[in-house]
């Protein structure tokens, strides 16, 4: 509920409180950067000025599912090549009406020469194919507006959510280091001690699916289909996430910060085998619940033994599966307990692939001047932080 | 435009407002309605000129579908097809803040559907929109009324003061329900499940079992395959690709994880979320591949297209493909190209697995 107020609020405010965006090279402010993620099958680009996100456009499956008419794109769709200049068009559209320009009859990205300092683009992880359309696209920009390009890891992207920024500079957290990133996804499952600006440590991460993955594939047991985690979710919270089946947490003495969500599925998997349609078709909300609770714990477990572990308290959260409320509630009820803080991003686009995370942590390379080389642009399908 | 004032009006009072505007949807009018979530744009799905009037305000971009409103179980079956296990499901969180996504029966204008010819029914316990559908023979759309990619609206002045002014224009009544409470949107829930082509047995034509065996731990599945993986390693003249077959829970992410191994590709992960990852395999002189697939969510043949994994079937690279049943149109590529080890696991009990390894007959 607050995040969406949020959300409103900050659309609200918007048009009249935004801080012009100064080119880097001339004024040697913060950068402009244009981003650019298609590690999977969202085609996403944006333009930041620092940690402001000032332009952006996204064509995804998630702007569907939030409005509800939607229906989940097919793979089919995924053809990022397809779309790619559909969003650019209306990124530029939107950067030039943002900088106060006049309207014109036709967009494109020539327009932007000047005003962008780098192109900043995802080269994994992810899907080959996906990664090559984007990494293509910033040589070709980047060519056509004379700029460096800075090699992103989408991870870095998730981590830094928490610190991005809409066109007016809210909100204006700190980045204070060190900080764990607690990252949950449906590709992703992975601690990660931040130990400052683009110094990464990966505390322990999955072995096998990721915990969104685990939560997709449970509520297709139950016999629903997609997107499985915010079924769950919402079947959770109408029975007040109550825990009756209390399912395995796989790992959680495993002494290390690994995760494992495999043998949870197999847990489920048996239970639903000795039940007849009929008691499954009833018991849906509570077998959805219970498996919740049981990824959650474990979640919230190894977040625990990290923070005792390394004494770094400041928690950043990121990746679709926080976008569910109870998580986060929980995460945070957690870290305040060991005397910590928590940090989620500011809008709901944030938790799920976009772009403005990738151009912000872009923008810390760019203040080192660490641009990709001809070596560095290859995209690295399994790349880590 | 004209502003229809429900919020103060006790119930018959608004049945009767309510019949005025249902009147005006049948003759094709773009009506601003409160829901359960959001503000929502309501007109009659079966007329195109509402339909046209719809999408042009909402600027929404082509192929994004549009879900409709029924009032009743009876009224969903007209519109989508469903079984009665199916609807039994439904019936669990239906009427509620959820969208069913079912196999469309073509009695709403075609835009509504998505390309894969489904549609999306939403059943509400939302007092005035039941009651408007009470008083239609149609179905009504049920999207919400903000333009695309833009924030939905709780209040008709938030409504009226976003939306461009050409959009406004299009919207024949605005039924005012005051302010809604801040409800999430509905969630959507996506029950076509798979309609991909499967490979059947049969297909994988004439085959030899080359090894039959039976695992009693982790330890000695993972120790199985790699012993495989070692006996084909030298086979590098075509592509080799494994292809898993093995039911949920069976261990064919164990077998993957023990055949990457056998490589020196120590990191496979679940791939289940982009379907396929590509790992370089280590210690070859030119640029060679293992790539991990799992085709677990792939729901239509078409989507082959645009995954790129042609591109791996070259003399040296590795394919491990789990749910290896759903390759559909991509299987006669790879059984003309590469060098096939089928890898069949059948589950047991919780430690034992039944392995058996074919090959296709000369």
């Amino acid at each position: 509920m607050l995040m969406k107020i949020l959300a409103l609020l900050i659309f609200t405010l918007r048009p009249n409180n935004r801080i012009k965006c100064a080119n880097a090279m001339n004024t040697k402010k913060e950068p402009t950067i244009l981003a650019i993620d298609t590690s999977f099958d969202e085609t996403a680009l944006a333009i930041v000025c620092g940690r402001r996100v000032v332009a952006q456009v996204i064509y995804s499956q998630i702007a569907l599912y939030k409005e509800w008419g939607g229906v989940v794109p097919t793979l089919a769709r995924r053809a990022h090549e397809e779309r790619f200049d559909w969003v650019m068009e209306r990124l530029v559209r939107r950067y030039l009406r943002f900088m106060g320009k006049p309207a014109v009859d036709g967009y494109d990205v020539a327009q932007l020469a000047g005003m962008i300092d780098a192109v900043a683009v995802t080269r994994g992880p992810g899907l080959a194919i996906a990664l090559e359309v984007g990494i293509t696209h910033a040589r070709s920009i980047a060519d056509t507006l004379s700029v460096p390009i800075i090699a992103v890891n989408h991870m870095e992207g998730h981590l830094i959510s928490a610190f991005v920024q809409n066109s007016s500079g809210t909100p204006s957290r700190e980045m204070i280091f060190p900080m764990l990133g607690m990252l949950v996804s449906g590709a992703h499952t992975e601690i990660v001690l931040w130990s400052d600006h683009l110094t990464y440590t990966v505390l322990g991460e999955t072995v096998d699916d990721a915990a969104g993955e685990a939560l997709d594939k449970a509520a297709r047991m139950l016999g629903f289909g997609y997107p499985g985690g915010a079924l769950i979710e919402r079947m959770s919270m109408e029975i007040g996430n109550v825990d009756e089946y209390v399912f395995p947490r796989p790992m959680i003495r495993s002494g290390d910060l690994q995760f494992s969500f495999s043998g949870l599925k197999t847990a489920l998997l048996y239970t639903l085998r000795d039940m007849s349609e009929e008691e499954k078709v009833a018991r849906t909300h509570h077998l959805a619940s219970s498996f919740q609770a049981a990824v959650f714990g474990v979640l919230l477990k190894k977040l625990e033994q990290a923070i005792v572990k390394t004494g770094v308290k400041t928690v950043v959260v990121g990746g679709g599966v926080y976008a569910n409320k109870l998580l986060r509630k929980q995460t945070r009820q957690l870290v305040r307990t060991l005397g910590g803080r928590m940090y989620a991003p500011a809008s709901a686009y944030l938790y799920v692939d976009n772009a403005a995370m990738i151009g912000v942590a872009g923008s810390y390379y760019f203040a080192e001047k660490k641009f990709a080389g001809e070596g560095g642009l290859d995209r690295v399908p399994r790349l880590r932080l | 435009m004209r502003i229809v004032n429900i919020s103060q009006l006790d119930e018959p009072a608004r049945v009767r407002a309510l019949s005025a505007v249902a009147q005006e949807i049948k003759k094709g009018a773009l009506v601003a309605f409160p829901t359960d979530t959001v503000y929502g744009l309501l007109a009659d799905a079966t007329n195109p000129h509402a339909v046209d009037k719809l999408i042009a305000c909402k600027a929404r971009p082509p192929g994004k579908p549009i879900s409709i409103f029924a009032r009743s179980f009876d009224m969903l079956k007209q519109y989508v097809e469903i079984s009665e296990t199916m609807l039994a499901r439904v019936s669990r969180i239906l009427p509620g803040p959820y969208t069913v996504i079912l196999p469309s029966k073509h009695r709403v204008d075609v835009r509504l559907e998505s390309e894969r010819k489904t549609l999306g029914v939403r059943m509400i316990s939302y007092d005035p929109v039941n009651e408007l559908l009470a008083q239609l023979d149609v179905p009504v759309t049920a999207t919400s009324a903000n333009q695309s990619t833009r924030p939905p609206h709780y209040s008709v002045p938030s409504l009226l003061g976003s939306l461009p002014a050409a959009s406004k224009e299009m919207i024949d009544i605005v039924v005012d329900g005051g302010m809604l409470p801040y409800n999430l949107p509905s969630t959507v829930v996506d029950y076509t499940g798979d309609d991909v082509v499967v490979i059947r047995p049969g297909d994988r034509g004439q085959l030899v079992n080359v090894g039959h065996y039976e695992t009693h731990s982790e330890h000695e599945t993972v120790r199985l395959a790699n012993e495989v993986a070692k006996r084909y390693e030298s086979m590098t003249s075509r592509p080799l690709a494994y292809l898993l077959r093995g039911d949920l829970g069976s261990g064919k992410t164990v077998v993957s994880k023990a055949l990457a191994s056998a490589y020196g590709i120590e990191s496979v992960v679940s791939p289940t979320y982009v379907v396929y990852y590509e790992y370089e395999i280590p210690g070859r002189d030119q640029k060679t591949y293992f790539v991990h697939a799992d085709l677990y969510n792939i729901q239509e043949d078409a989507e082959f297209e645009h995954l790129g994994m042609a591109q791996y079937l070259k003399p040296h690279n590795v394919l491990c493909i789990e749910w290896s049943e759903k390759l559909g149109s991509f299987f006669p590529l790879i059984r003309q190209n590469a060098i096939i080890v089928y890898i069949d696991i059948q589950h047991v009990d919780e430690n034992t697995r039944i392995i058996d390894i074919y090959t296709p007959a000369k």
